[in-house]
């Protein structure tokens, strides 16, 4: 499996959550910061490379006990992720024209592993607690 | 499927998380198993069965419309 080892999971987190909030005060928002710390381009490259760096690190490394049914959960993940990254980009792709469809191209980078993300830990949050908890 | 893991453990008086470490498994994986919500591998079954110094079929049993 082309896994990370568990430990990659917090640094993912540390290197994702400012990024993610980077890119999105720069595609919606329009604050890149850019007054107070780096020049434009290279927080540009920061939000997204960080992003892109953090959520793979989050979503590909190892569970502590990395077992069939984790697996099959992030199988699963990827392809409900997939489904609901193409659908969006295909409806948001009927209603957005001109300029603003620049907006939706940049988003759409990071979109199938932020959707990934979500689904895969909401599986995970269904599976710690569902009814049937035992011992 | 069926499966008497659950009946299996209280014999040995073994907890779930007994038998996942015995068998290389998150105790969630035990808990999915026992309550139907997932099919373990071949591999997996063979290893629960070997445990409980059983064989597979004595464990886990096809239903009437599978």
């Amino acid at each position: 499996m082309l896994l990370l080892p568990n430990g990659f999971k917090r640094i993912g987190w540390v290197i994702f959550i400012p990024t993610f909030l980077l890119g999105c005060s720069i595609c919606f928002f329009e604050e890149n910061f850019s007054r107070w710390l780096f020049p434009e381009a290279v927080m540009n490259n920061i939000a997204i490379i960080g992003t892109i760096v953090g959520a793979l690190m989050i979503g590909f490394s190892r569970e502590k006990i990395e077992d069939e049914m984790i697996q099959r959960i992030r199988l699963n993940a990827l392809l409900v992720s997939m489904w609901i990254n193409y659908l969006l980009l295909i409806v948001v792709s009927l209603l957005v024209y001109n300029f603003n469809y620049l907006i939706v191209m940049t988003c759409s980078m990071a979109t199938p592993l932020v959707i990934f993300l979500i689904v895969y830990y909401v599986n995970l949050y269904r599976l710690n607690h569902t009814a049937s908890h035992e011992e | 499927m069926k499966n008497n893991i659950r009946v299996e453990r209280a014999i040995l008086r073994m907890t779930q998380q007994q038998l996942a470490e015995r068998v290389g498994v998150s105790r969630q994986t035990i808990n999915a198993i026992e309550s139907g919500k997932f099919i373990p591998s071949t591999l997996l079954a063979l290893r629960i069965a070997r445990t409980f110094q059983k064989q597979v079929e004595q464990i886990f049993q096809l239903e009437e419309n599978e």
